[in-house]
């Protein structure tokens, strides 16, 4: 039996018990058949009401070209109207007034950027675009991220670290940690700058440049787990446990603490992909029967032996 | 050189979705309006305030319509955003007692909450899709179920068949059931 028969008859009041039945079935099928049939106001609904959109988006419409600007905006709309000094582009002017910006939350984003590089951001990290990209393409960067970014030698991509201090590329891929006082760079291809308040740092592939005590220190790459927060990727090849559990700390956000054994001697080759914690430290137990005590993001080593 | 924009108190507020221009918010305008205002019925009865927060909440997303972030899920930003100002407003007005259990806590969605917005967004579906039935469907379907006249008071109101009513109500039935699917 068709069902818009069953509905039909329904609306004259004229169904049988096997049809109302069908219908019941029929309704259970998905919550958009419910939804249907509330809307068609034969299921009672929670009172559905239309309001008067019309209007609504008349008066949303007007505080739009009004309400929303600051008077700081209104300045700035000024200073740049008067630059321009062309009243026709007044109102595209002002429209490129803010810029995107991206965020990443709890997990890894990747996003493509108007100038088509591309971005993993770890997680907690933000872009700020600062400028138009037409002349020179500015950000504000705070967190982790990974980029791609497009080659375009007559405009350099500059990444802001503070006042002072900037990264500059025309086309690269790199890796960079700043947050805080925190500075990490590692260079995948291609050539980067960092404009430091002592000076210009050039790198290249596999060079890297940390901050540390407050200057920066460049060295040849050659922890091959950097990218680990993107790939899900962890690789140990003959690795000191020390070694091991500190990138362990950093990927899994946890605290380990080895201070009651001794991990001399201790090394360990395997790769981990995207793996839970609980799986990583199962092989630990059955390598070195390792006995661990775990609360919350703490991990208490009790015992542990390497041959 | 360069201003410097301290990225950890900028856009704590910012919420993202894909509105490129006037049309595109419209449409979202459109298609959200109704739900946004039906889902804080269930904070209070009264329309002009309903309204008034509905609105405000549009005129946020089409300030912050440039942030990226949550591009892909406008239907959780709107709906916490309309609950976030529910809440705001209770708080201004002391009147912590009547309407204190209306919505869950958390500034997330609730999985109550998130199937109330689910089911909203649906209604306003087939709302919508009614006006798009042909002229005589509609007027034959709006006379029956609004205005609660028999198929016999219809064919004689419009002078037409009986048979043909009947044609134009399982017409139209098809029809939105169709517009549905889509």
């Amino acid at each position: 039996m068709n069902i818009d028969k069953i509905i039909l008859k329904i609306f004259r009041k004229s169904e049988s018990l096997e049809e109302l039945e069908m219908l019941e079935q029929w309704k259970k099928e998905s919550g958009d058949n419910l939804a249907f049939m509330q809307a068609l106001n034969l299921e009672k609904s929670d009172s559905y009401k239309e309001f008067d959109k019309e209007k609504a988006w008349s008066t949303v419409d007007q505080k739009m070209s009004v309400g929303s600007l600051s008077y700081l905006r209104y300045a700035a709309m000024l200073l740049i109207a008067i630059a321009a000094a062309a009243a026709s582009h007044f109102y595209s002017k002002s429209e490129d007034l803010t810029f995107p910006v991206y965020k990443s939350m709890d997990k890894v984003e990747h996003y493509v950027l108007q100038d088509n590089s591309t971005v993993w951001m770890n997680s907690n990290s933000t872009i700020a675009q600062i400028s138009d990209f037409k002349k020179q393409r500015l950000i504000e960067f705070s967190g982790e991220a990974y980029f791609d970014v497009s080659h375009q030698e007559s405009n350099p991509f500059m990444i802001n670290i503070n006042e002072q201090e900037f990264v500059r590329v025309v086309g690269t891929s790199f890796n960079l940690k700043s947050k805080g006082n925190d500075f990490d760079l590692v260079v995948y291809s291609g050539k980067v700058e960092l404009h430091s308040k002592s000076g210009i740092i050039e790198l290249e592939k596999d060079q890297r440049v940390s901050r540390v005590n407050g200057s920066y220190v460049k060295f040849s790459n050659v922890d091959i787990n950097t990218l680990s927060w993107k790939t899900g990727e962890l690789v140990f090849e003959n690795v000191s446990l020390e070694k091991a559990f500190e990138t362990l700390e950093d990927h899994y956000n946890v605290d380990i603490d080895y201070s009651a054994i001794s991990l001399y001697n201790c090394v360990w080759r395997t790769r981990i992909s995207n793996q839970e914690l609980g799986a990583v430290l199962n092989e630990l137990e059955e390598l070195f029967s390792m006995k661990y005590i775990k609360e919350d993001n703490q991990i208490q080593i009790e015992e542990l032996h390497c041959d | 050189m360069y201003a410097f924009i301290n990225l950890d108190t900028v856009n704590k507020d910012f919420h993202q979705v894909h509105i490129r221009n006037k049309t595109e918010f419209k449409a979202v305008f459109n298609q959200y309006y109704n739900p946004l205002c039906n889902f804080l019925m269930k904070y209070t009865n009264d329309d002009i305030l309903i309204e008034d927060i509905v609105q405000d909440v549009f005129l946020g997303l089409w300030k912050n319509r440039k942030d990226h972030t949550i591009s892909s899920d406008i239907k959780s930003y709107l709906f916490q955003a309309v609950k976030h100002k529910a809440f705001e407003h209770s708080r201004s007005r002391k009147s912590y007692e009547k309407h204190l259990n209306a919505f869950s806590e958390s500034t997330q969605l609730s999985a109550d909450e998130d199937e109330l917005a689910n089911r909203l967004l649906k209604l306003e579906k087939i709302y919508q899709s009614l006006r798009h039935l042909p002229p005589k469907c509609r007027e034959v379907f709006e006379l029956h179920k609004y205005n609660g006249l028999t198929y016999a008071e219809i064919a004689q109101t419009l002078g037409i068949s009986e048979k043909t009513v009947e044609g134009h109500m399982l017409k139209a039935i098809k029809k939105l059931r169709e517009l549905l699917a889509n």
